[in-house]
């Protein structure tokens, strides 16, 4: 039965959706609003729903569900929703070069980027399978619609198409797994779900339906995730969709598919939890070795980013697959320093960008160094911390979880995990010789990038270095915001 | 005779419909008029809601007609007669993936139909009146729906609603001119 008074605890999520709807209305009168009034309103609203998560949080923040068990305000919930909001926020500063010069309506843009996030915050609270999926169903279609965005690039058609269909088939897979699984135990409701298949597995009983059922929820997953063999749309969709929009799916959209992914696996399957961590390795090694693998071969920086991420997908899962305090923990760390370091890398990506898709190959960085110094050492930071090199956030994030793997026992994925990381400085360093060793035939300066960009692009390269330097606050932090393990 | 007609009555008119929604899907994907692809539909539609019937989800039926069989097969229609068909004659659907596409969905069928040969799933058809049991005393289908869907589930009921509004603003964006 549900209380009306619990609605208040959803404020930050009903805030962030009318103001999505405000910036849509806004951007629909007339000639519709310019970038900068937009992209201000949506700043502010996410700050001001940060304030909100807070304050809900502090008036009813526990780890019982609430809304007729739809809905959970725990710590871990709170964690990832203010790194999903500061993800989504960097996202909105770097995206303003792409719709000034592209003459797209930053309206819609914006509003859409809001409802994603919206979705995000819905996901990371979900606490009944039907919940996450409808959020996360919020989340992908305003995604879908972004990839598409630069409407006039046959390459960004491509990416919305592929991605939609794509998506909507993870969707119908998980959607299956998870009736399949509401078959077996007749409840959709995350601890209802763990508490009736501990019985079941018991006893038993249903064998066939619940292996059939949870491995569709967890493929479902991993599509989302990005992780191989799941990843086929990941490299059209990630060098299609405008780079902005890039960064959004490589930080903000993976951060809140992972934490769906651990809240199934670790609170509604801690029965077959066995099961979960077998398999869950092996994507990980897929991942690791194929993403690391690919990338050596791309000369595209947008798409060896891609395959990187496929790649970090896979050291992220390490962690999942530990169903340890430190796996988890450190999980929760890397998220966040991956997303400082993604966004920071499409953002120097976005400003070596020229229309139609040019500046994407590594000798555009040729003689780099040169020509911008401040874009060459940022990008040194961020190639660094991919790699996992001290002192950047990079390295501690790797170094948490092979830590965590290896002490659960579970040191051959950590061995493949360092031994991808090492073929990885390949083709990050890459990079890094080009922009330092190249000549470059164009050696006249770069004219300095917007301030927001560039802004944004320091606060992420200052972040990834701080975060090397003194990883303890960040670790207390995650560490106080565990769920239950299975 | 009429007496096996009263005991198996239900099991009868579950086969019926079931032959005849998989024969629509069949159409669907074989016929090469796509006017006929979309009738096939409407039959696979039709059929799939007189299933729910007979399972006492009377609801369920109806909204399935409504929102499938009316407002769905319209969209799809509209589609079929401004898009210019001409050119769907010529295409092979799948190219060369079409014996990829065979083993990975008989692979599916195998998989599913061992699930559902092996699973014993809630009461059986044979028996339509336990589905009512789950109803308190007095109380019809759709209110039933409705208690569940408003107080139960009522935070998914409206994450959909934001979700539908993005759906439409989507449609306008990528349908605007570039």
């Amino acid at each position: 039965m549900i209380d009306p008074t619990e609605f208040w605890l959803l404020a930050p999520e009903i805030f962030l959706a009318v103001a999505a709807m405000l910036l849509l209305v806004a951007g629909s009168i007339g000639r519709g609003v310019r970038n900068r009034p937009a992209a201000a309103v949506a700043l502010l609203s996410l700050v001001a729903t940060a304030l909100l998560v807070l304050w809900a949080y502090g008036k009813g923040g526990s780890s019982e569900a609430f809304l007729a068990g739809m809905f959970v305000l725990d710590s871990y919930a709170l964690f990832l929703k203010l790194l999903l909001l500061i993800a989504t926020g960097l996202t909105v500063t770097i995206s303003g070069r792409f719709l000034e010069e592209g003459g797209y309506r930053p309206g819609e843009y914006y509003s859409l980027i809001l409802f994603a996030a919206t979705g995000m915050l819905f996901m990371v609270s979900g606490y009944s399978l039907l919940s996450i999926w409808i959020s996360l169903e919020l989340m992908a279609l305003s995604s879908y619609i972004l990839a598409g965005y630069f409407k006039r690039e046959r390459k960004s058609n491509e990416a919305a198409l592929k991605y939609f269909i794509l998506g909507a088939l993870s969707s119908g897979v998980l959607l299956y797994g998870i009736s399949l699984l509401y078959g077996a135990t007749g409840t959709v409701h995350v601890g209802e779900l763990a508490a009736r298949l501990g019985d079941l597995v018991s006893t038993g009983e249903q064998p066939i339906l619940i292996a059939v059922g949870w491995l569709l929820l967890a493929i479902g997953l991993y599509f989302k995730v990005a992780a191989a063999p799941f990843h086929v749309w990941t490299p059209d969709v990630y060098v299609g969709a405008p780079t902005p929009v890039t960064a959004f799916l490589a930080s903000a959209s993976k951060i809140a598919s992972f934490a769906i992914l651990i809240r199934i696996l670790f609170e509604a399957l801690p029965a077959l939890k066995a099961d979960w961590q077998l398999i869950t390795a092996l994507v990980a090694c897929i991942s690791m070795i194929w993403g690391n693998l690919a990338a050596l071969t791309q000369d595209n920086v947008k798409r060896m980013l891609a395959y990187s991420s496929i790649g970090h997908a896979g050291y992220i899962l390490i962690g999942v697959l530990c169903a340890s305090e430190e796996g988890l923990w450190a999980v929760l760390f890397y998220l966040l320093a991956y997303a400082f370091i993604t966004l920071g890398a499409f953002g120097t990506v976005i400003i070596l960008e020229q229309r139609e898709y040019a500046g994407e190959t590594y000798s555009d960085y040729a003689g780099l160094a040169r020509r911008s110094p401040f874009l060459a050492a940022s990008m040194l930071v961020f190639m660094v911390a991919l790699t996992g090199i001290p002192p950047t956030g990079g390295f501690f994030g790797k170094f948490y979880l092979f830590a965590a793997a290896v002490e659960a026992g579970w040191i051959w994925v950590a061995l493949v995990g360092v031994l991808t990381s090492a073929i990885s400085l390949f083709f990050y360093f890459g990079i890094v010789v080009q922009m330092y060793l190249k000549p470059s035939e164009d050696t006249t300066p770069r004219p300095m990038p917007a301030v927001g960009l560039a802004s944004t692009i320091a606060i992420c390269a200052i972040v990834t270095v701080l975060l090397g330097l003194v990883p303890g606050p960040l670790v207390e932090l995650a560490k106080a915001s565990l769920i239950p393990l299975p | 005779m009429f007496e096996f007609l009263t005991t198996s009555g239900p099991a009868l008119l579950f086969y019926l419909f079931a032959l005849m929604a998989v024969a629509g899907a069949v159409c669907v994907v074989s016929m090469r008029n796509p006017m006929y692809g979309a009738i096939g539909l409407l039959v696979c539609f039709l059929s799939i809601a007189a299933l729910f019937l007979l399972r006492h989800a009377e609801f369920v039926a109806v909204v399935q007609i409504f929102v499938y069989g009316g407002g769905i097969m319209v969209l799809f229609l509209f589609v079929i007669m401004l898009v210019n068909l001409h050119r769907l004659h010529e295409t092979t659907m799948l190219g060369n993936y079409w014996r990829t596409a065979f083993v990975v969905s008989l692979a599916l069928v195998a998989i599913f139909g061992f699930l559902f040969l092996k699973v014993e799933f809630g009461p059986s058809f044979e028996d339509p009146s336990k589905f009512v049991d789950a109803l308190e005393p007095g109380m019809g289908n759709s209110e039933a729906v409705a208690w569940k869907l408003y107080r139960e589930y009522l935070l998914p009921f409206e994450i959909a609603s934001v979700f539908l509004l993005v759906a439409m603003v989507g449609a306008v964006v990528l349908g605007r001119r570039a």
